[in-house]
């Protein structure tokens, strides 16, 4: 999944795309109003982290900017502004979720978990593939009980493909919301990572659970009998 | 409280009243000068002419004419007229038979004459009187003549006096009437005119009550207001314009303030966290200085926090939702709460509650305010010590009673002990949100929702927190349910 911070103090941009980085999401971050809503606007990203208080452009202005494009990324509102006119003004205004600073990094990725959730249209927690369990609030994987170390990386593709479950994703879609701008995805660095996935979760011998598309891409789905 | 419009439609009322009177006496008065000096001219024309009649013969023989023409008024009748004649060595010389048995007074001969008088005349009636000394008009023979001039007279005469007293009633009568008419046509002419006159008091009256601290950028309008209320609205004006910039420059400041603390310590906070989550592999302390740094990062927050929603209570920009609530349920709450973590150091706790204690208040501030009272008690109660807790209520009012032990408290510390950062010790248990505002944050939350908070040392080593106030919030609020 990908998520774009839009937050004007650098060390906390930074903190807190490295945490996010660390459980597993593409990240991308920047200081500055106009660069956030260009990117927001030009990026595939599933949840924006928004702060109110940025130079150049006002938080709220760029709410109301996505707003008027009809964009589908979620937006969160991180903020040190905490009166009740500020929570409903900022949620009136099209934001998702509402977090004041200062937060504990903890509660914001569960409040990112649960906005992904809700866009991908995934009402309970745990998904099953088969006989896979993704537990996406506790980002436990297990298959037939047992649990599977995933890495965040890993971890992030396999989610991505099964709030999909059943749907065509092609490699675009995958590098655009599991690699940040950060990486430079070479040609085969998708098909690497679903390599390596495959054979974390796929017991030898037995039907993979995640399809290639040839020339198209992949789909998480249940091995037909 | 006194009404504008009352006191003026009194007062006013009041002054046309007495003016109204005070013409109708003066009127009066006038007329009643006029009217009896009129009567008394008459009476002494009547006496004059008398006088001028009478004539002095010799061998002492007074002739009245007045007698001698048989004025038909002298005689007894239902409108008698009176006259008796008086020598100066006070023989009666003349009487109109009109008098019968009976006298006019006596006049007196040290007197100026002529001299008037009220009297009740022989039939009863009231009448005027007029006593005149006189010399009587010599008769034809020469002898007379100077007898005459010798000789002194004095004629009482008295008349009714129906006619003036008739006509002074009739006066009084009308007097009254006018009086009357003129008091309840003003009546309402003065009612309109103070309501026509402050109906711009009104208006401007309405206004004010409109404006809060939520609406300051109302200004009430200069067009239709008289003279006399502008430079009122100007200056109201004014007022609002600087009360509305010192709530904003409020609002700006706290926005900033918490935008520039809040900041750096979600920076401090999400640092340590990554570093602790970083960390996990790493040598055992360098995961202590991240737990460090996270301790250090909350207790801040937590003081961040408590600084700026003092300064939201005291900018008056702290929401109070006021509801019905059971005190006395949320009470047992919290003192279960402390009763089951007693922090470390054994302390004997009491309580007592009543079943049911419902108050207006807003439920969330309160229990903070428990909250915080109950924290401060336990962290400061040295071990072995005690904390009570008592609620009592009567109908209309409740009082809680929080008393812990507190060896180090002196009575001249107790009215330090709801300021800021003030402490006397060091609680029993450092924990990362003891930073001496807890009882400061009790007396924020107190004014907030209108208790009154007192403190004390009932002994040497009790300290005893009273908080108190009304069940029903004094302005008017919603019913329970």
């Amino acid at each position: 999944m990908r998520i774009l911070i839009i937050e004007d103090s650098k060390r906390l941009q930074t903190y807190v795309a490295k945490g996010l980085r660390g459980a597993g999401y593409a990240v991308d971050a920047t200081g500055d109003g106009e660069e956030g809503l260009y990117l927001a606007e030009n990026g595939e990203y599933d949840v924006v982290v928004l702060d109110l208080s940025l130079p150049k452009l006002d938080g709220m202005e760029i709410l109301r900017a996505l707003q008027d494009r009809n964009q589908r990324a979620f937006v969160l509102i991180l903020t040190a502004r905490d009166t009740v006119e500020d929570r409903v003004r900022g949620l009136q205004g099209g934001a998702d979720d509402y977090l004041v600073k200062p937060f504990a990094l903890e509660e914001l990725l569960a409040r990112i978990q649960a906005l992904l959730r809700r866009k991908y249209a995934v009402n309970a927690p745990v998904v099953q593939l088969g006989d896979l369990t993704i537990n996406l609030a506790q980002r436990v994987v297990s298959r037939q009980g047992k649990p599977l170390g995933l890495k965040p990386r890993e971890y992030a593709l396999l989610e991505y493909l099964v709030v999909r479950k059943g749907e065509l994703v092609t490699r675009a879609d995958i590098e655009h919301h599991i690699y940040d701008e950060r990486v430079e995805p070479v040609s085969n660095v998708v098909d690497s990572a679903i390599c390596s996935l495959r054979k974390i979760i796929d017991p030898p011998g037995s039907p993979s659970l995640i399809q290639t598309r040839r020339g198209m891409g992949y789909v998480a789905e249940e091995p037909r009998a | 409280m006194t009404s504008i419009r009352g006191r003026l439609l009194v007062n006013l009322s009041l002054v046309f009243l007495v003016l109204y009177a005070l013409s109708g006496v003066l009127l009066y008065a006038y007329l009643n000068h006029v009217l009896w000096k009129g009567f008394d001219a008459a009476l002494l024309e009547k006496a004059e002419t008398f006088a001028r009649t009478t004539e002095a013969h010799d061998n002492d023989v007074l002739e009245f004419e007045f007698l001698e023409s048989d004025l038909p008024e002298y005689w007894p009748q239902r409108r008698a007229e009176y006259f008796q004649v008086w020598r100066t060595d006070g023989t009666v010389v003349a009487r109109s038979p009109s008098l019968g048995s009976n006298n006019l007074p006596v006049p007196s001969l040290d007197a100026a004459y002529p001299a008037f008088s009220r009297l009740t005349l022989p039939d009863g009636r009231k009448g005027g009187a007029v006593t005149l000394d006189f010399h009587p008009r010599p008769g034809t023979e020469i002898l007379t003549a100077k007898k005459a001039e010798t000789e002194r007279l004095y004629v009482v005469l008295a008349i009714s006096s129906d006619i003036v007293d008739k006509t002074l009633a009739k006066i009084r009568t009308g007097l009254l009437i006018t009086c009357l008419a003129f008091i309840a046509g003003s009546l309402p002419s003065v009612w309109w005119s103070i309501w026509d006159g402050l109906r711009a008091l009104d208006l401007v009256g309405q206004q004010v009550q409109g404006v809060n601290a939520d609406n300051l950028t109302f200004r009430f309008g200069a067009e239709g207001l008289p003279v006399e209320l502008a430079p009122v609205c100007e200056r109201l004006n004014d007022l609002l314009g600087r009360l509305d910039d010192a709530f904003k420059r409020e609002r700006r400041f706290t926005a900033n303030a918490a935008h520039e603390l809040r900041t750096p310590i979600a920076e401090l906070r999400t640092l340590a966290e990554v570093g602790l989550g970083e960390a996990q592999d790493s040598a055992p302390s360098m995961k202590e200085y991240f737990v460090d740094a996270l301790g250090v990062a909350k207790q801040l927050e937590h003081l961040i926090e408590t600084l700026l929603l003092m300064a939201r209570c005291d900018a008056g920009m702290q929401v109070v939702d006021w509801q019905w609530t059971d005190i006395a349920a949320q009470l047992r709450e919290s003192w279960e709460q402390l009763c089951a973590h007693p922090d470390g150091h054994a302390v004997a706790a009491a309580a007592i509650i009543p079943a049911h204690a419902m108050i207006q208040t807003d439920p969330t501030l309160f229990r903070a305010l428990v909250a915080n009272l109950l924290d401060n008690a336990l962290a400061y109660t040295p071990g072995g010590g005690a904390i009570h807790l008592t609620l009592v209520l009567d109908s209309t009012k409740f009082r809680l009673t929080i008393a812990n032990t507190s060896s180090e408290l002196k009575a001249a510390d107790v009215c330090h002990i709801f300021e800021p950062f003030w402490r006397k010790t060091n609680p029993q248990k450092q924990e990362e949100t003891h930073c001496g505002m807890g009882l400061s944050l009790v007396a924020t939350y107190a004014k907030l929702l209108g208790l009154v908070l007192h403190a004390g040392l009932v002994s040497p080593s009790t300290l005893e927190i009273n908080v108190s106030g009304t069940l029903e919030r004094e302005t008017s609020g919603p019913s329970p349910a």
